[in-house]
């Protein structure tokens, strides 16, 4: 889902509400997405002639990234903790949550932590997944009818595999 | 069961072990402890083999402890899993020769002597060969025929004597710019040398030729073009494989090893007797089960009460660089050969091999040039910065990913010169952090003579003299001290002195009847190319000392 009207972020604001009193690990879930989401698209916005973030299943793609277990732990923390510093410096800057924020203020705050070191490789972690969800091959999930192959005029080695070996 | 010979590790210092003896009539077992992926397996799939690791341990599993000296003398000791540092290559049947590139060169004559043609160097062990270029000559040239190596000979100031005039198999398919190449070491007066690859070009040997599927180093080889040590060696031998078995303890008397212990892949514990005991796990790992098997009659662990083992690991030094060629610089027949995929770019540099500077005689190298890696992911991702510096992101990242890889492609190169041996650099145990099965983990104590950075230095700008004249923008290189996990040698010398060496001349232990160490360990000096050659031609050179001791028994 993605905020893409005032309408919609109101909605979202009272759910967020009624989720907060209900079920917080919930909550928090969905909010995590809903930022990653978003910072993925202000990553990698959407232009006519490159793969957008929903043909390569940019989230989902991290989603399952999160449950594998060849990647550390550590990595899995510092995505979601990297999420929590985006907040902590979009409410020092703004005294918002990062998906409240307008475009230009979001790009700002990315500007901001970029200078950070954390920030910087946080950025660069987010970019690797969406580089990953749109270049691997489809088995993984990404990269739907190779439109990130197709993109940057990639032939595939072969042979191709054919299913998801991590 | 009482085996002929058991061998630990299937790589290419194990695998022509298994094949000679097993196809020569005795018994053999070679105990790996990774699994046995077939041709079947591998395929090119980028996400599993080079981003996640597929063939090597976690190591939150497996791991290894650095010990890295810093120019100050101090210590700084890096726990493996906590920084992300592996030094696995491939855990696998058939060991890292599956996911090499293949990249064939012999070492040269004066390699086995350098101490006494280049003299000593200071803070460095350098001691000559206890055998020299004659002696694994024709064992090079069985490589040859048997893993299967394709190219072309050619004169240049540093080709080693052989004693065939050609290799066995042409040269695969190259791309059209190493003419481009070839053009401008004419012009620069270098003599530029079509790399000999451990691929057959077209089927043979009982194997499918190359597909040309544009990818080849870090992957397993689909058609077994690639001269593995399973698919060239174990998969022709007759030699029993138990994958998944990882070998903690070699049990030994006073003279011989008795029996092996290993576990399998439910660390269900396992133990197996041979005549004959040959270790191959790789460097790192054939000393760390040395010292981890302490006994009575060796409590500093076996054939290591001369406190040799462990000593003198080397790895190759260098680096590595590249240059980019871009469209509006050429032609468009020139774009469209540059942008062919699938096409080898064989060519490397060796006029600096042994080079005098200042009055004094060095000891260069070889500089091999090939293609980026084709693997899309880790190209794109190396566009995330721009010129100055600055991490990039939304628009002007895409256009630069795009322009820079449909526009354009990068030409790399790989300096290898020799890592000198030092008293600092060698492999250990530690006690305080052990692997998933409850073993110490090896420790590797890390320095790099600064020689060796020098040496690479003088080397990189050879190579950046062609991709100037190549007319190749945006060069770089980098020479480093950084150790290469896949080029790792020493820890278990040979020689003809047991206070100084591990192994014999025939790679059997000074202090033990049947005990043999064919990988890299026993190097003393690495040379100045990648070792796979060597450690296969050494292996079979043993084999063959083997098959006699074996037959001679058998006939007494």
């Amino acid at each position: 889902m993605f905020l893409t009207s005032k309408r919609l972020l109101l909605k979202y604001i009272v759910w967020l509400g009624i989720s907060l009193a209900v079920s917080r690990p919930l909550h928090a879930e969905g909010l995590f997405w809903q930022t990653i989401a978003l910072v993925q698209q202000d990553l990698f916005p959407d232009q006519h002639t490159v793969p957008t973030l929903q043909e390569i299943h940019a989230t989902t793609y991290l989603q399952r990234v999160m449950h594998e277990r060849r990647v550390t732990q550590e990595q899995k923390d510092f995505i979601r903790n990297g999420e929590r510093w985006l907040n902590e410096t979009a409410k020092e800057q703004y005294d918002k949550h990062y998906v409240v924020l307008s475009r230009s203020q979001r790009q700002k705050i990315l500007h901001v932590i970029s200078k950070e070191r954390w920030g910087e490789q946080w950025i660069t972690t987010l970019l690797t997944y969406i580089m990953e969800a749109m270049l691997c091959d489809p088995v993984y999930g990404g990269n739907s009818k190779e439109v990130g192959w197709k993109w940057l005029h990639h032939h595939s080695g072969l042979p191709r595999p054919k299913k998801m070996l991590v | 069961m009482m085996y002929d010979v058991c061998i630990i590790g299937s790589g290419a210092g194990g695998a022509p072990i298994a094949y000679e003896l097993s196809n020569a009539g005795f018994k053999v077992v070679v105990l790996e402890k990774g699994p046995y992926y077939s041709e079947a397996d591998f395929t090119k799939d980028e996400i599993a083999v080079s981003r996640r690791d597929l063939y090597t341990p976690l190591l939150k599993d497996e791991q290894h402890v650095i010990n890295e000296r810093l120019s100050d003398g101090s210590i700084k000791r890096y726990v493996g899993s906590e920084y992300n540092w592996s030094f696995w290559n491939g855990s696998m049947v058939g060991g890292s020769s599956n996911l090499m590139s293949g990249f064939f060169h012999r070492l040269k004559p004066n390699d086995f002597r350098l101490r006494s043609v280049f003299g000593a160097i200071e803070g460095a062990n350098v001691v000559d060969w206890p055998i020299d270029y004659k002696v694994l000559e024709p064992y090079y040239s069985k490589v040859e025929a048997v893993i299967g190596v394709s190219g072309r000979v050619v004169k240049h100031p540093f080709a080693e004597p052989r004693s065939t005039a050609t290799f066995p198999y042409k040269s695969v398919a190259e791309n059209g710019v190493t003419r481009w190449f070839d053009k401008a070491c004419k012009d620069l007066n270098y003599s530029s040398i079509p790399t000999p690859r451990a691929i057959l070009p077209y089927n043979a040997l009982q194997r499918q030729g190359c597909s040309y599927s544009n990818f080849c180093g870090s992957y397993g080889c689909a058609t077994g073009a690639k001269g593995s040590a399973r698919a060239a060696l174990l998969e022709r031998s007759q030699a029993e494989i138990i994958p998944n078995a990882f070998v903690f303890r070699l049990e030994s008397n006073a003279t011989e090893v008795i029996q092996a212990h290993y576990y399998d892949r439910d660390k269900k514990a396992h133990t197996l007797k041979a005549k004959i005991f040959v270790l191959a796990a790789q460097a790192v790992e054939s000393s760390r089960l040395l010292l981890n098997s302490k006994s009575r009659y060796f409590p500093k662990g076996l054939a290591n009460n001369g406190s040799q083992v462990g000593k003198n690991l080397i790895f190759s030094a260098g680096g590595a660089g590249k240059g980019r060629f871009i469209f509006e610089k050429l032609t468009q027949k020139q774009r469209q050969e540059l942008m062919e995929p699938g096409l080898f770019f064989n060519r490397s540099l060796q006029d600096w091999y042994e080079y005098e500077r200042e009055g004094k005689k060095y000891k260069g190298g070889t500089i091999d040039f090939l293609f980026e890696h084709a693997n899309i992911i880790a190209r794109a991702t190396r566009e995330f910065y721009n010129d100055k510096g600055e991490l990039l992101w939304g628009e002007a990242l895409q256009e630069k990913i795009h322009r820079k890889l449909t526009t354009s492609r990068v030409l790399t190169f790989e300096v290898f010169n020799d890592w000198l041996p030092t008293d600092y650099c060698s492999i250990g145990v530690d006690d305080a952090v052990k692997d998933k099965y409850g073993v110490p983990v090896g420790v590797i104590n890390l320095y790099a003579h600064p020689h060796d950075v020098k040496v690479g230095e003088f080397l990189a700008q050879k190579a950046v003299s062609v991709l100037e004249k190549m007319g190749a923008v945006e060069i770089s290189y980098s020479i480093s001290s950084s150790p290469p996990p896949n080029l790792v040698a020493g820890g278990c010398r040979f020689g003809t002195d047991a206070k100084t060496s591990v192994l014999d001349v025939n790679c059997k232990a000074h202090e033990l009847d049947n005990l043999y160490v064919t990988d890299a360990s026993f190097m003393p000096t690495g040379g100045s190319v990648p070792y796979t050659w060597t450690i296969y031609a050494n292996a079979f050179r043993v084999a063959e000392v083997l098959l006699k001791r074996l037959q001679s028994t058998k006939t007494s």
